[in-house]
């Protein structure tokens, strides 16, 4: 081989990679776009298109009874202290943002002082502004001291949403100079013992049996089955939906009204990683709710072109049409309203 | 017009594929596309949601599923570029085939179709096949022997170890491996420009390459008369080598994600950390796990560079000696148990041993690092 050989087969390389840097850091080459609308004849239309060829699902949701704003916050505030450390919590806080913005979920990072004013200002105005998402496994003291009269419960009572994950819900409460733990979380929240609430163990739980309403909502393709911090929900009495997977009688992902209100809970049974964060953000996206059904289900593959499609809808009820991108890993995703 | 036809006849890679190099070829290329059906789809996912991540617009680090410097990772992105416009279905989830496992992680419950497998397998294969070319035209070029030249073409290309690693671990080791070979060769041919820069490649894709530096050191010192020319070929080499890591790494800087990118090295750190308690020889050498192997680098790195020392102590061939001190170098490196796919740098310093250097001996480390 003769030194221009060698030249020609580094320089292909160095070509390749980059080819690769600029795919990757100086362009956006991937094309996604969704819409949808109301065609005013009770049927509401949608399209998708994208310059890959992916496959797509497009999933009606009638929401029932709870509807979600669209605006979250997440509270993340490091002079509070947190069930876990500020470390973790600080590169898990890229993770969920990055997961999220594939949904084009708007989000909003939120400190206590801030929430506790956001609260108020919903609770003064009998309206809920937006979700909370909580993933510090700990609730600000200035928001909750575990009895009803708190302002996060006051603002879940008239019917606010909030996501759970990363520790026992409800339990810890936080200050700016350590944690204490209460008791009576559990009928606070969902009207069952602090016992049927899992403390969490050394290693996580991990589910295999499919949970009660598994099925249900099927088609959107949510799997998540870590039990450490799941709910045994055979006493909850309030409506409530369990769609992932359950353990040692511990169901990995409920979905369940407030026991003292209007307001809905979604707890998620493990710890926020890099792979479990997609799913969280799917559930988030696609704003479900504890009394959800799939009334309208169609997938296929798009092929660089676009496709349409019309659903017949019951114009009484509310509606979530969420429409998403890339299996199995989803790559795009929008979600519309239509309360 | 004679001279211009030998020219292009000479620069025709066919035309230098004797019958026995493209039988090897061929053999090693139907060995591959026979265990597309067994590839170990764990590794493979972290490509599929590597390139999930760049269909949707996000860099290479920003959906949190590339473990290592950035070289191969710029391939994918070439790679899901092709992909995205081909209509194959990546893989599926099989959360049948699992139990107890976290089935919110793609790379527990994937299944990788065919159609990707084979997809990815086409550049794994090609770096497999580059490779052991210039292992084939290394020693062609110092033995004068075809069949030696062939046989160390088989020892790299035919070797279970990277049939394993590139198709059915999918993993990217190769390509390392490949630069690597251009390092040593280019600096055979005294292009020491060249032999930095595709250094720097080597080590920025999978880091063990780093460890024949002090063996390259040797090799120039030796090699150059005067202090004079030692300083401007090392100053050229090291020139080659920063260029091509600002090369590299400079998209990855200026999106501020240098912190993700050494990601390879800190968790391996951590989990060696970790994994010792701290350093407890005896646990050390009852349980030599290659998550520890970070605690014992200073001897190893001593090790290294005494043995390296030593052979460039003795007589002989300077660029025997630069193969030999290359061997010792990875080699020892490996006496500490590795994960699997990393000895893949080793075997093309392997086949020139045996065939170039004409120590039959290491065909022994070859047959063990099938295991």
């Amino acid at each position: 081989m003769d030194k221009k050989t060698l030249y020609v087969i580094f320089v292909g390389f160095a070509i390749v990679m980059l080819a690769g840097q600029i795919l990757s850091y100086a362009t956006e080459p991937y094309r996604h776009e969704t819409s949808s609308w109301e065609n005013g004849d009770g049927t509401v239309g949608y399209s998708i298109s994208s310059n890959t060829s992916s496959e797509y699902g497009v999933v009606m949701i009638d929401v029932g009874s709870v509807l979600v704003p669209d605006k979250l916050l997440i509270y993340y505030d490091e002079t509070y202290e947190a069930h876990l450390s500020h470390d973790y919590l600080r590169n898990l806080k890229d993770i969920v943002c990055s997961e999220l913005e594939i949904h084009g979920v708007d989000y909003e990072m939120v400190n206590a002082e801030e929430l506790l004013e956001r609260i108020q200002g919903d609770i003064s105005i009998s309206k809920q502004s937006f979700r909370l998402f909580f993933t510090t496994g700990a609730i600000p003291n200035i928001l909750y001291d575990c009895t009803k009269d708190s302002p996060l419960m006051k603002w879940l009572e008239q019917g606010g949403v909030v996501y759970w994950v990363n520790g026992v819900i409800g339990r810890n409460i936080s200050s700016v100079s350590g944690l204490t733990e209460c008791e009576g979380y559990g009928q606070l929240l969902f009207g069952i013992p602090d016992s049927n609430i899992s403390m969490g163990t050394e290693w996580d739980i991990y589910a295999g049996e499919k949970s009660l309403h598994f099925d249900r909502l099927r088609d959107l393709d949510i799997i998540y089955n870590d039990c450490t911090y799941g709910i045994n929900t055979e006493s909850i009495t309030d409506e409530y939906l369990s769609i992932g997977y359950t353990a040692e009688g511990l169901d990995s992902l409920v979905l369940s009204k407030y026991h003292n209100g209007e307001g809905m809970i979604v707890n998620f049974g493990g710890k926020v990683a890099t792979n479990s964060a997609p799913t969280i953000a799917k559930v988030i996206a696609s704003k479900i709710t504890h009394d959800s059904n799939i009334v309208y289900s169609e997938g296929g593959r798009l092929r660089f072109s676009e496709v349409r499609g019309d659903i017949t809808v019951d114009t009484t009820k509310d509606y979530v049409l969420y429409i998403w991108i890339g299996y199995p890993v989803q790559i795009f995703s929008r979600t519309f309203t239509y309360y | 017009m004679a001279c211009i036809r030998e020219r292009f006849a000479e620069n025709q890679l066919f035309s230098r594929m004797n019958g026995t190099l493209l039988k090897i070829a061929i053999i090693g290329i139907v060995i591959r596309l026979a265990l597309i059906p067994f590839a170990f789809s764990f590794d493979a996912s972290f490509w599929i949601i590597t390139g999930a991540g760049f269909e949707s617009n996000r860099t290479l680090y920003e959906s949190e599923n590339f473990y290592y410097l950035p070289p191969f990772g710029y391939i994918l992105a070439v790679l899901t570029a092709i992909w995205s416009l081909l209509p194959f279905e990546s893989g599926t989830l099989a959360l049948e085939l699992v139990s107890g496992s976290n089935f919110s992680s793609v790379p527990y419950t994937m299944v990788t179709s065919l159609s990707f497998n084979l997809f990815y397998s086409i550049p794994l294969t090609i770096f497999d096949l580059i490779s052991s070319w210039l292992v084939y035209s290394i020693v062609l070029e110092k033995t004068d022997s075809r069949r030696k030249a062939n046989l160390g073409f088989a020892l790299f290309f035919l070797s279970p170890l990277i049939i394993w690693s590139s198709s059915i671990a999918y993993m990217f080791d190769s390509l390392s491996a490949m630069f690597m070979l251009i390092t040593i060769y280019a600096l055979m041919k005294d292009q020491y420009g060249l032999a930095g820069a595709s250094l720097a490649l080597a080590t920025l894709t999978k880091v063990f390459p780093i460890l024949i530096s002090f063996a390259v050191l040797l090799y120039v010192i030796s090699k150059n008369e005067t202090i004079r020319s030692t300083l401007r070929n090392l100053a050229v080499f090291l020139s080659g080598f920063v260029a091509s890591a600002i090369f590299i790494m400079l998209p990855v800087f200026l999106k501020g994600e240098m912190g993700r990118s050494l990601i390879f090295l800190s968790s391996r750190a951590e989990e060696s950390a970790q994994a010792t308690g701290g350093l407890n020889l005896i646990d050390l050498i009852l349980y030599p796990m290659p998550d520890k192997i970070f605690v014992v680098i200073p001897f190893l790195l001593f090790m290294i560079v005494l043995s390296t020392f030593l052979i460039f102590l003795s007589k002989g061939d300077n660029d025997k000696k630069l193969v030999m001190a290359s061997l010792m170098s990875v080699t020892m490196f490996f006496l500490f148990p590795p994960i699997s796919t990393y000895p893949v740098i080793a075997i093309p310093l392997l086949a020139l041993a045996v065939v170039y250097y004409g120590e039959k001996l290491w065909l022994i480390p070859w047959v063990l690092f099938r295991f």
